[in-house]
Order: C-alpha cells, then sequence, then structure tokens
C-alpha cells in the first residue's frame, strides 16, 4: 500500500500542470523529429540498405523511434532517483519520508516507479505521434510480442538506475553527471545509429548496457523475428538485471548506512 | 553619473551571475559534453546510414554535401540563438523561483540594465563555448570550412539575433504573468530548437511548419549564415535582407509586448513563489 502512495503521488503531483505535461512530451517529440529528419535529409530517403545489411532493419524512422523510445524509459528510473531525491531534499522533505513508516528502499522504488509509469504514458503519446508520422508498419501482434521484453527491459532499467540512487545518497548533486551519461548511452547502444560504426572496445562497453540488448530484442520483433531467435538477446538481458539488481542494491545499502551516520545533507 | 551608475549595476548583476555559474561547475562540463553528443550523433548516424562522409541528398537541397559541417553550423547558430530567449525569460523565471525578483525589480538600476546583465553574461559564456566547441569540432570531427567566409558569416548572426533579443523580450513579457512559466519556456525552447533548421533543412518540413520556422528570426538566420559560409555575402543577398526584415519586425514586437507587460505587471503585481 505505501509503495502505491509514493506512486500516487507523483502521479498527481506530475498531472496538476497540464503545461508541464505538454512539454515534455513535446521535448520528447522535438528530439526524435531532430534525428530522424537529419537522418531523411542524409538520406534523401527513409530506407537504408547499410542499415538493413547492419542490423536487419533498414527503415530508419523505426529504427530510430525504437531506439529513442526505449532510451527514455532507460533513462527514466535514473532521472527518477536522481531528480526525485534532489527534489525531495530541496523541499526539505527527504528525512520526513525517511522517518515514514517505510522502507527506503521502497520510497525510491516507488519514486522510480511514478515515473516510469509517467514516462510510459508520455513515451505511448510520443510512440503514437511517431507511427502516425513516419507511417511506421506495426501491427497489434507486434506490440503484443514485445509486452513481455518490455517488461523484462522495464526490470532490467529499475534495477540499473537503482546505482544512482546510491550515487545521488552519497555525492547529492549528480545530475549533471548522470545527464552526461544518458548521452553516453545513445552512443553505447547503437539508439540512432548502429554500434558497428564503433571500435570493438567501444561495443563491448555498449554490451554491458541493458539498454543495447533491450533495442536489439525489440527491433528483432519488428522485423518478425520469433522468441527462439531471440533467445540469446534475452539471456543476456536477464544475466544483466541480476548482476546490475545485486550491484545496485549493496551500493543502495552501503550508501543508506553511511548517510545514517553523516546525514543526508540538505539544500 | 547617470551612465557611470548604471554600469556598476550591470557590473553587478554580471558578478552576481557568474558566481551563481561557477558554483555548478559541473553544467559546463555537461554543456560541453552536450556540443559533442549533437555533432558525434550527426557524424555516426550518416555513417551509419550511407558509410560516407558526404550525402548527395543533403547537397541537393542545401548545397552541403558534408553532414557534419552541416549539422555543427545549425548547432551554432541554436546555441546562439537560445541564449537571447534564456538570458531574458530564465533570469526572470529564476529570480521568481528564487522569490528575488520584486528585489531585482526594486534595486535602483534601470529594468534593461537586469536584462543585459543576464543576457550578457550569457552571450560571453556562449562565444567561450562556441570557441571550445570550434576547436574540438576541427580536432575530433576533422570539421572543415572556408574561415574566412566564417568570420564574415558573424555580423549576419549578429543581425539574426537582433530578433531573437525581440522574441526574447516578448516571451520575457508573458512570463511575467505565469505562475509556473517553467514549462512554458520548456515549449517554446523545444519550438524554436525544431524550427530552426539546426540539423536538418526546413524544406523537408510539412509546408505549414515551413511557413511558420519562416516566420521566427532562427531558421532565416541559419539559413543566412549557412550561405555565407559556404558561399559569401553575395550569392546569401536574399537571405540577409530577409534575416534583417525580420529581425526589425520582432524587435519592434519585442520592445512593445514587454513595455505593456511591464506596466500591466506594475498594476497587479508580479507574481512570486
Amino acid at each position: 500500500m505505501s509503495l502505491l502512495a509514493v506512486i500516487e503521488k507523483e502521479l498527481r503531483m506530475f498531472f496538476r500542470y497540464p503545461l508541464r505535461v505538454i512539454s515534455v512530451t513535446l521535448i520528447g517529440i522535438v528530439f526524435l523529429l531532430q534525428f530522424v529528419f537529419f537522418g531523411e535529409a542524409v538520406l534523401g530517403g527513409r530506407y537504408s540498405q547499410i542499415l538493413a545489411s547492419s542490423t536487419g532493419l533498414g527503415d530508419y524512422p523505426t529504427y530510430a523511434l525504437i531506439g529513442y523510445i526505449l532510451w527514455w524509459l532507460f533513462a527514466s528510473p535514473m532521472e527518477a532517483y536522481v531528480w526525485g531525491v534532489r527534489r525531495e531534499l530541496q523541499r526539505g522533505t527527504l528525512e520526513t519520508n525517511v522517518l515514514a513508516p517505510i522502507r527506503m528502499i521502497k520510497f525510491l522504488i516507488g519514486l522510480s516507479l511514478g515515473w516510469i509509469l509517467i514516462d510510459n504514458v508520455l513515451m505511448g503519446i510520443v510512440f503514437i505521434f511517431g507511427v502516425i508520422v513516419f507511417k511506421i508498419p506495426v501491427s497489434f501482434i507486434i506490440i503484443l510480442k514485445a509486452v513481455p521484453i518490455l517488461i523484462l527491459s522495464f526490470i532490467a532499467f529499475l534495477g540499473f538506475g537503482m546505482i544512482f540512487a546510491g550515487l545521488v545518497m552519497l555525492f547529492k548533486h549528480i545530475g549533471p553527471l548522470t545527464q552526461i551519461f544518458e548521452f553516453g548511452v545513445m552512443f553505447l547502444s547503437g539508439v540512432f545509429f548502429p554500434t558497428t560504426v564503433m571500435p570493438k572496445t567501444v561495443q563491448a562497453i555498449g554490451n554491458a548496457i541493458p539498454l543495447t540488448h533491450a533495442i536489439e530484442a525489440i527491433r528483432g520483433i519488428f522485423i518478425g523475428k520469433s522468441y527462439a531467435e531471440l533467445i540469446p538477446t534475452i539471456e543476456i538481458l536477464l544475466v544483466l538485471t541480476f548482476f546490475y539488481w545485486l550491484i545496485s542494491y549493496a551500493l543502495f545499502k552501503y550508501a543508506e548506512k553511511l548517510t545514517r551516520v553523516i546525514g543526508y545533507g540538505g539544500y | 553619473m547617470e551612465a557611470t551608475k548604471e554600469l556598476r549595476a550591470l557590473y553587478g548583476v554580471i558578478v552576481k551571475n557568474w558566481r551563481i555559474f561557477l558554483s555548478y561547475k559541473v553544467w559546463f562540463i555537461s554543456d560541453i559534453a552536450f556540443g559533442l553528443f549533437f555533432a558525434g550523433q550527426a557524424l555516426l548516424i550518416g555513417i551509419g546510414l550511407t558509410g560516407e562522409r558526404n550525402s548527395k541528398a543533403l547537397q541537393n537541397l542545401t548545397g552541403y554535401s558534408d553532414y557534419v559541417a552541416f549539422a555543427i553550423l545549425g548547432f551554432m547558430v541554436l546555441g546562439f540563438s537560445l541564449t537571447f530567449l534564456s538570458g531574458f525569460v530564465w533570469s526572470i523565471i529564476e529570480e521568481l523561483y528564487a522569490g528575488t525578483l520584486e528585489y531585482s525589480f526594486a534595486a535602483p538600476m534601470r529594468r534593461i540594465t537586469f536584462f543585459l546583465g543576464n543576457v550578457l553574461l550569457r552571450i560571453i559564456l556562449t562565444l567561450l563555448y562556441l570557441g571550445i566547441y570550434v576547436i574540438l569540432f576541427v580536432l575530433l570531427f576533422g570539421l572543415s570550412l572556408n574561415w574566412v567566409n566564417f568570420l564574415k558569416a558573424l555580423p549576419v548572426l549578429f543581425l539574426g539575433s537582433i530578433g531573437m533579443v525581440g522574441v526574447g523580450l516578448t516571451a520575457a513579457g508573458i512570463v511575467l504573468y505565469l505562475r509556473d512559466p517553467g514549462p512554458f519556456v520548456n515549449v517554446l525552447e523545444m519550438l524554436v530548437f525544431a524550427l530552426s533548421g539546426a540539423m536538418y533543412p526546413i524544406k523537408i518540413l510539412p509546408k505549414g511548419l515551413q511557413y511558420l520556422a519562416k516566420a521566427l528570426p532562427y531558421a532565416p538566420t541559419t539559413d543566412a549564415v549557412r550561405k555565407v559560409v559556404a558561399f559569401g555575402y553575395t550569392a546569401a543577398k536574399g537571405e540577409i535582407s530577409y534575416v534583417l526584415f525580420i529581425s526589425a519586425v520582432y524587435a519592434l514586437i519585442g520592445y512593445l509586448v514587454y513595455r505593456w507587460s511591464e506596466r500591466q505587471a506594475k498594476i497587479v503585481g508580479l507574481k512570486s513563489y
């Protein structure tokens, strides 16, 4: 119940400012347009043979839309942990929430789940916008097939993002660094271009990020691959999910223990 | 005497903003990283899609075959353009959030001194960023431009910035009346971003959006700057004339809207947080 209350609090606060909802949705749309239009201007169309031979998906708007939507959802828990905790610190409500009869980790997961829900709604709108504007070939079956992979991806993103919850408790103002990291992930995970254009070492770093595999799996579904063909990708995603949950939990516990001694700090 | 007093006040506003900027040094790294991110994406998207550094399709549309140079020039003009919007509007919003706007407006200095102080520091920082970007883009992305024409394009950029100041003043006038102006400004910045032609030629937008883009000073300035850099003043005569016209229009609108809004604010009061 307390988890639901935290989620509800975040949803209520976000949706009570309609202009804020419009502004975030517009940000989502404009960023997508920038890259898709740029790709189309460079290509002189929407289909790239080179992209098709390196990834199996040659239609650039479809390629970019999937990568972009998943990247946004990947960044969502990180943003929630970093800015959510900071917002509470700024408002002076973090200490009160820590004192509430709810475990700190539950509170943070509530914040994160709230923002994943919000971002799912917003990205749903951006996705529909992209599908209509760029005439993306999508069917109900494809969406249905993508759902289990999306759920697994969210669990992985949640665990990965929680590392930042620990970091924000230890270092407080890490917003700009998180932003740099999020932009970096765009390169490493093949959001707007295939990772094969980068050196092998950089590709290896990208393979350690769950987003890379989530994007690959969803793009696979869009080009008609079966679950059986996607098993290697899903296996890596599962391993990474377990690994990042373990790391983030350990880091979070350490940060919690430390901050109980030295305090959370104020803004 | 009056001028000396205003200059001292201007210096005070600049120093205040500089100190605030210095207290969050990581933003400097984040801003530089954003520029690299932008240019890097352009390069890798182009290579990932075409396998080449030049694009025939883009050349047919814009005269530029080097898509990285095309995007970088657009990014630089956009960065400069947003400075004016941000300088005028965010200076009000930040003071509103901090609860110090009334005090700043009540200080013994002209209102325009307060705005100039905010904008000047941002311009200095933007020019500093642009300088760093040029060096980094040349070193990392092999940016190659006609540098004489690049310098020639700067007056065109400054000409366009008169219109951008006008848009900034208009937005600042509206912001005085909003309870939560942050999202409004975000919407405005995103519209500017989408319609600036920074990353793609506005010719590929639907007709309605093309007209809207032409009706703002950003895309015409970007087009004029790109044309001057590639082909010189003579070839860009038409674009420069249009920038001159649109800048004059927005400078007038900005002045009138802000004057009206300020007069109104004196009657109904400023919003506070």
